[in-house]
């Protein structure tokens, strides 16, 4: 435990770690302050002159996200110096800047916009010709980069330089023809963390590009289930379908950021292609059915199941009180380790997101988690079987997945639970029913450190209402 | 300034030795007494050599003003520590050739400040960090370096008393920006030329991290004499705040321009009219620029009555600065030396801090908007506003220096500038 | 025309009906004879005559284009936001010309859910949309209601098919710092 000093600012008394960042304290207590180039998972640049504050007993007005907290310092940010001095450095960043607005996907949520409404100088002194920059660069790992719209900010700089230690970014020139560039294409593999830290539109996504404007969605806090690390993200969606992931602050487990392939983990929850109701296979023609032609098929059959490690808590428990006492296999498939096992940010080479959760709950149901249990019941499955397959959510590795199809086709009737975008990995099953995606259920997983992660609900974009335990019930029907 | 004429400084501190022909020759600076202060400091205690120029009052003379001898007192004294001297010598503000002069005809006087300085600071290693464009005078730096490097007063074990000290001279690559140290050190480390965020200050937190100390050329060159003669006798000139003596570049209408050293506090009216022979051609004087072009301009009366000392000269509104008078007489337009200011520091803004980046390419938009047709009166009112909301907000003193001459330029000549930025462009 | 036309409860006790219908009559032989001699009478033969609105009428909806004879809306969405009835569903996709940077490939307006309020045009950063004095709208399905911007900005009665060149073109937004 750091001591704690008491610290005014602006009349409101505050307390703060001794030693933190000055800014951090103010914005850490609600305190709102016009600042920019300030990231605190990043150090500190100091550029953007927005966050001056005045100290009693100190002369000049000082950048505060340059300050430390100090045991009774009176810090003010609401004189008419401290106010004057925020408009005319508003005014400058935005002397050159382009009225992009309408065509800008930062639009909605863009700091210039935000301080222009609280700071501005609404009448414009600038009659003359802006510095035009180059527009519309494609940068690589779908960002799109926009020099014109940059304020030099240098988060973007900093961030390749301190946490993907990979520098692809850098101011190139002087004065005001200084502009961002990227050193050939990005390289690294949390690219997309640029567009978050970039306060205004110079960094855009290109998977996101024009698709929504920013005030027609909603965020869902949720958990990424793209591997183990499970990171706070959220998922913007509306009634159209998700649109895009955006990491949550969580300092337990991912700080600030979020890997690229956690970015695209939301595609399958409102693609157009995505399994909306029960469907038959008929001669490798997937056909609309009925659920109770599912139930007719299975009825008489010996039942058996292979979960995957996507589902939730919950998810598992409903499915083995749904199956206790009965007469039936259960097993687990994991996906195998996909590149290193970490990266040392954030990516992890296990894509299991809730392997934990999996095999606690396997182990308090009684049954086997191992891959020698998966072997036991592909290897005794015979014609006279009904087996369900859950597809897992994220299939990172669909070629192992299809050695697992393989050995299931000898089962009489082969029913595939699924919510992803599979249906051409999909033609060896007989028939294909939905299961909610993670987008669409609550409840939680626990990641690789064995902390619970909570899943939120959003929308239902499918007619996947019925989960897992539902068709746990069919057993032996 | 007439080479001849030097003869009549000889007394002085810093150009004491120019008046010997080959005094840039070891042997002969030597024999002229050069070095001896340097073997004598060798027998003081350190921190005894700190105190004196302490108590002789020096002030950096790049621009700041900041006593030497206190900024001094901030490095670490941990004397196994790795720590640095610096040397700036990248002198860029237009007007100012000082240091130039002074290390051309004389390089071994920076050299021995430097040992000894380097001796009092403990720091193991020197860079002299000289402007790009001044090759020739950092070629006559290497060959004094060898010199001193064959003489042993440079390299491991310095007269026997286990102390190193290396030194080098490293060429900028010709950024105004780099004069400024933060930014001096970046350059050194070999990063982009740009400031750092004060505090930490490099006497804590320099060069690649560790404790740096950074003076300039003509700071470290006046304390070989301080030691060689005491506080006291530094003390004789000047004033009790502004001790000692100093080098003027003095540029302009007058008839013989080039660099003094005279005490500080000698009136600008004794400069112009005994050691710069009067203005040329018997024009008026119309104002003095009396610190290098960041520094607020003085009308002909002020200029006259003013007295050229840190204090005086901040009481009449504007800067001592590195002491670059730029003369003005009546036949210049007032709106043109703005202009080319404005310019150069459009030019010269490194880009990192937004009010600087920005402010400078406006204030020359704006001011220059009579080539596009849309200037007005009122632009000068914008031009003053603009100026204003630029001081005190950036990490170093550029936007500084680019407001004050705006804004000092506004306050003196408002009419002639409003006259300049209304007439017709020239086609 | 003078008296009011109400009948009231005390007209009736004073004068009887007579003098109401007295009145009526008046009034319906007076206009039929006017009529008969003059022609100042309100109402049109629609559809042989048409009566012509002012500019500031808000009728059917129109994509301004510009001088090259693409669309000058660049899908900002902002008509889309402000438009309290929602009618309006505009798909934003890339152009290839980098200065224009995003263009429409759909632009559809819902007519039978507009309300004719006209935010949508004064919330146009970009003179793309305006309403004009067109009422005549007829159609017999649902589906020709929905106006895409082939009939926006391009139907036979704007300009012969030519579309509609706004006022306010790049140039001109650039010299008025729009």
């Amino acid at each position: 435990m750091t001591e704690k000093v008491k610290l005014t600012w602006n009349g409101k008394e505050i307390e703060a770690p001794k030693g933190s960042n000055l800014l951090k304290a103010a914005l850490d207590n609600g305190i709102e302050v016009a600042h920019y180039c300030y990231h605190s998972g990043l150090s500190v640049a100091g550029v953007c002159r927005m966050c001056m504050v005045e100290q009693d007993g100190v002369p000049r007005p000082f950048p505060s996200c340059n300050a430390t907290c100090g045991e009774g310092m009176v810090i003010r940010s609401d004189t008419p110096k401290i106010k004057a001095s925020v408009e005319a450095t508003l005014q400058f960043h935005l002397l050159n800047h382009p009225l992009d607005c309408p065509v800008c996907d930062q639009a909605g949520e863009c700091g210039l916009q935000d301080y222009y409404m609280k700071h501005g100088q609404y009448d414009s002194q600038m009659i003359d010709k802006k510095v035009h920059k180059e527009k519309v660069q494609d940068i690589g790992k779908n960002v799109m980069l926009d020099a014109e719209r940059c304020i030099l900010c240098s988060r973007c700089v900093r961030f390749t330089e301190e946490i993907t230690k990979t520098n692809e970014m850098g101011i190139l020139n002087r004065g005001d023809h200084a502009e961002i560039q990227c050193n050939e294409t990005l390289k690294n593999d949390y690219a997309q963390n640029l567009v978050d830290i970039c306060p205004v539109g110079a960094l855009t996504s290109k998977d996101f590009r024009f698709k929504q404007r920013v005030w027609f969605l909603e965020d869902v806090h949720t958990t990424c289930i793209g591997c183990e690390t499970g990171c706070s993200v959220k998922v913007s969606e509306n009634k159209n379908g998700a649109f895009r992931v955006k990491p949550v602050y969580d300092h337990e487990v991912n700080g600030h950021w979020m890997c690229d392939d956690g970015r695209y983990i939301y595609k399958h929850v409102s693609s157009p292609t995505r399994l909306g109701g029960a469907v038959e296979n008929i001669n490798g023609l997937f056909v609309p059915a009925d659920e109770l032609n599912v139930q007719a098929a299975v009825k008489g059959k010996k039942t058996k199941y292979i979960l995957s490690t996507a589902l939730t808590i919950e998810e598992y428990a409903n499915f083995f009180n749904a199956v206790k006492g009965k007469n039936v296999e259960v097993a687990l498939y994991t996906l195998p380790s996909d590149g290193p096992e970490f990266d040392g940010i954030l990516r992890r080479g296990d894509k299991n997101p809730n392997l934990r959760g999996a095999k606690a709950a396997f182990e308090l149901a009684g049954f086997d988690h191992s891959q020698a249990g998966l072997d036991n019941l592909l290897g005794s499955i015979s014609s006279s079987d009904a087996v369900f397959v859950v597809v897992p959510e994220i299939l990172y590795n669909e070629d192992h997945f299809n050695t697992l199809i393989k050995k299931v086709e000898k089962a009489g009737v082969r029913i595939a639970l699924a919510c992803g975008e599979t249906l051409g990995t999909l033609r060896a099953f007989n028939y294909l029913l939905p299961i909610p995606a993670f987008l669409e259920k609550n409840g939680e997983i626990l990641n690789y450190q064995g902390q619970a992660r909570k899943l939120r609900k959003g929308m239902t974009y499918g007619e996947a209402s019925k989960d897992v335990s539902y068709y746990g019930k069919w057993v032996n029907l | 300034m007439d080479y001849k004429d030097v003869a009549n400084y000889k007394n002085y501190a810093l150009l004491s030795y120019h008046h010997i022909p080959g005094v840039h020759n070891i042997e002969v600076f030597e024999r002229a007494g050069g070095y001896e202060t340097m073997k004598k400091c060798f027998e003081m205690d350190p921190e005894a050599i700190k105190e004196e120029v302490k108590q002789s009052g020096l002030r950096g003379r790049g621009g700041a003003g900041f006593a030497t001898g206190v900024k001094w007192g901030f490095f670490t004294k941990d004397r196994n520590a790795k720590k640095y001297l610096l040397c700036n010598a990248d002198e860029s503000e237009p007007g100012t050739f000082k240091d130039r002069f002074l290390v051309e005809k004389n390089p071994h006087i920076l050299i021995e400040g430097m040992i000894i300085s380097a001796w009092a600071l403990g720091t193991q290693k020197g860079y002299i960090y000289i402007r790009g464009e001044f090759y020739h005078q950092a070629m006559v730096l290497e060959r004094a370096l060898k010199e001193a490097y064959a003489k042993g007063y440079l390299g491991k074990n310095i007269m026997g008393k286990g102390f190193d000290f290396d030194l080098y001279v490293h060429r900028g690559a010709g950024a105004y920006i780099c004069g400024e140290e933060t930014a001096l050190i970046s350059s050194l480390e070999g990063q982009k030329g740009q400031p750092k965020l004060k505090p930490p200050f490099p006497a804590i937190k320099g060069y690649r991290g560790l404790p740096t100390m950074v003076n300039n050329v003509e700071s470290l060159a006046a304390v070989p004499w301080i030691m060689r003669h005491g506080a006291a006798a530094y003390k004789q000139w000047g004033t009790e705040k502004s001790p000692g003596t100093k080098l003027f570049s003095i540029s302009g209408d007058v008839n013989k321009p080039g660099v003094i050293e005279v005490p500080l506090s000698t009136t600008l009216k004794e400069i112009i009219e005994i050691h710069c022979g009067g203005m040329r051609n018997g024009n008026k004087l119309k104002a003095v620029i009396p610190g290098g072009s960041s520094s607020p301009v003085l009308n002909a009366d002020d200029s006259y009555a003013v007295k050229m000392d840190y204090e005086d000269v901040a009481a009449k509104g504007s800067m001592l600065g590195s002491g670059a008078i730029i003369i003005i007489d009546e036949t210049r337009n007032m709106g043109d030396i703005l202009k080319y200011t404005l310019e150069f520091y459009h030019h010269e803004s490194c880009g990192q801090c937004t009010p600087c980046r920005e402010g400078t390419g406006w204030l020359e938009a704006i001011f220059k908007r009579k080539e596009t047709g849309k200037s007005s009166k009122s632009d000068i009112v914008l031009l003053d506003k603009t100026a204003a909301s630029m001081r005190g907000q950036t990490i170093c003193a550029l936007a500084d220096a680019a407001a004050m001459p705006t804004q000092g330029m506004i306050k003196v000549f408002r009419e002639e500038l409003e006259q300049y930025v209304t007439a017709a462009p020239k086609k | 025309m003078g008296e009011p036309m109400i009948l009231k409860a005390d007209l009736y006790r004073e004068h009887g009906f007579l003098k109401g219908l007295y009145l009526g009559l008046k009034i319906t032989m007076m206009t039929m004879i006017r009529n008969l001699f003059k022609h100042d009478r309100m109402t049109l033969n629609y559809p042989e005559e048409k009566y012509f609105y002012s500019d500031r009428f808000r009728g059917k909806h129109v994509l301004t284009v510009k001088e090259d004879g693409t669309l000058r809306c660049t899908s900002c969405m902002l008509c889309a936001t402000y438009c309290p009835a929602q009618c309006i569903h505009i798909v934003a996709a890339d152009d290839s010309d980098k200065s224009v940077e995003k263009a429409p490939v759909s632009f559809e307006i819902e007519m039978l859910r507009c309300i004719f309020c006209g935010y949508c045009e004064e919330a146009c950063p970009v003179d793309a949309i305006r309403l004009t004095n067109e009422y005549e709208m007829s159609g017999h399905a649902e589906q020709e209601w929905v106006a895409d911007h082939y009939e926006l900005a391009f139907r036979k009665s704007l300009n012969n098919g030519k579309g509609v060149v706004s006022t306010v073109d790049d140039k001109d937004r650039m010299k008025l710092r729009l």
